[in-house]
């Protein structure tokens, strides 16, 4: 089964975001890239899902009216079992945005991008981040 | 200080906590997107996989309400997923439904039950009511 071993070897992108239609578009994209995808909405559970998952990269949307992803963020930077994952922070709100990056220290973040999400700059921050080769043409 | 991090939950935010989890395992993303908005509007938390080397131990460590696992016949992986979570001692008692287009390979399952454990089965293209009633004998709802 050398198509499933390679399917096994891409890259996982875990994206967590309240908008099912977000969610799922990001899958589709990602797949057609040739990512391996985790999508959720928030959950209790969402630190725990990461550190059994161990992703290649972490995609976090913030809200202002939304605690629990500010807590997965700080969480996600001072556990020693995330910390070293690298997290893109998105936001339809540019203001939380320039927010997040004035705390990085305490969110972390090591991207920054405001939605409407330029599909193609994300994609160049994502093969960036997790080092995978830009997928060639069929 | 950041807006949002030292407000209080509110309602709406309490009621998502506490909303039953629901992970599922597939390949198709058009699957997952039909599951994904079904679920949401049925007021379930819902994570959504293809498979990944560590889909295991993802599962294990977030402890969801049920995981819905869907059977293809070229791949390995859900049918070692599916032994591993029965065998496991903190998964063994996981409610999981096995989907799979292919007729022979639910009945391939239902024979060696024994191995892979799972709880209900059902047959792709399934009624979304008999998935829902499925899902709610297994979990009830929120």
């Amino acid at each position: 089964m050398s198509g499933e071993r390679e399917l096994m070897e891409r890259k996982h992108i875990f994206v967590i975001n309240h908008d099912p239609m977000f969610l799922e578009l990001m899958r589709e994209l990602l797949q057609m890239e040739r990512y391996n995808v985790t999508t959720t909405n928030f959950v209790p559970t969402t630190f725990r899902q990461i550190v059994g998952a161990r992703p290649d990269l972490i995609i976090v949307d913030i809200m202002v009216r939304d605690q629990a992803s500010w807590l997965l963020l700080e969480q996600l930077r001072r556990d020693t079992a995330t910390h070293q994952i690298p997290v893109i922070i998105v936001s339809t709100d540019p203001q939380l945005i320039r927010q997040a990056q004035q705390e990085v220290d305490r969110y972390g973040g090591d991207r920054f991008l405001v939605k409407p999400l330029d599909l193609e700059r994300l994609l160049v921050t994502i093969r960036d981040l997790t080092g995978q080769e830009q997928m060639t043409p069929c | 200080v950041l807006l949002g991090v030292h407000m209080q939950p509110d309602g709406a935010e309490l009621r998502q906590m506490v909303r039953k989890h629901i992970l599922i395992v597939n390949r198709e993303p058009e699957f997952l997107a039909l599951m994904r908005e079904l679920l949401h509007t049925r007021r379930y938390n819902v994570t959504t996989t293809n498979f990944v080397p560590r889909t295991f131990e993802q599962i294990a460590a977030s402890q969801p309400d049920l995981v819905i696992v869907d059977l293809s016949l070229r791949e390995e992986a859900p049918w070692n997923l599916l032994e591993r979570l029965h065998q496991a001692a903190t998964t063994e008692d996981l409610p999981v439904i096995v989907v799979s287009t292919s007729p022979d390979l639910i009945e391939q399952v239902l024979e060696e039950n024994g191995r892979f454990g799972a709880d209900r089965f059902l047959l792709r293209p399934f009624e979304v009511p008999d998935l829902l009633e499925t899902i709610e004998e297994l979990i009830g709802t929120d």
